[in-house]
């Protein structure tokens, strides 16, 4: 990933994700040439997520959010992307989220504050140093 | 559904340690004020609702998204 974030290899969401209360544990897999990595659910392998590193998506956010005590010091965020209309365009969850612990231990959040958007629009899709918003 | 009438300043407890107030009311709209423990999750409903389509929605456009990144 672009942002200086290590994630583990396997994720657990003792709560599962919104709306999806029974997707515990998803595998990690980074994908080549691309700053994104994926997230497989393991006991349904065909429901998985593409996510970047939130900082990449939106600087600083993972920093706001620890200074408002709603991330951990040790947590890492990772935000989940999607596609919409035609033309594509990508978006990143902001609004929702993943925060992941060293030990894997992982919660999706739901932030209220506005500035987080469900849809934040990805500009390019390789985020690097410069990433779209 | 209970439904209770109250005016701004009053308030209604639910369940343990949750404080709910009317802080004014302007036109078609209610402030709400929320005293609640930390842990307790406080969120529109809609917002909830917003991300368990996207958490699908997402889902459903990760083969779409990747063949997006092949070809970029």
């Amino acid at each position: 990933m672009s942002s200086d974030v290590t994630v583990p290899s396997v994720l657990w969401l003792a709560e599962g994700l919104v709306g999806l209360p029974d997707c515990h544990t998803l595998d990690v897999q980074p994908i080549a040439g691309a700053s994104f990595v994926e997230l497989i659910n393991r006991d349904e392998p065909l429901m998985g997520w593409l996510a970047a590193s939130a900082d990449d998506v939106r600087p600083g956010m993972t920093e706001a959010l620890r200074a408002t005590g709603r991330v951990e010091p040790d947590e890492v965020l990772l935000v989940l992307l999607a596609s919409h209309g035609e033309p594509t365009i990508v978006t990143a969850n902001l609004a929702g989220p993943v925060a992941i612990r060293p030990d894997g231990n992982a919660r999706q959040l739901v932030l209220e504050d506005p500035a987080y958007e469900v849809r934040a629009r990805l500009t390019r899709l390789a985020p690097t140093t410069d990433p779209g918003r | 559904v209970l439904v209770l009438t109250r005016r701004p300043g009053q308030s209604i407890i639910v369940g343990d340690g949750v404080e709910l107030f009317v802080v004014r009311i302007e036109g078609d709209r209610v402030v709400l004020g929320i005293d609640a423990p930390r842990e307790v999750r406080v969120v529109r409903s809609e917002l909830l609702r917003d991300l368990e389509d996207e958490n699908r929605a997402s889902s459903e456009a990760r083969a779409h998204i990747r063949a997006l990144i092949s070809g970029s």
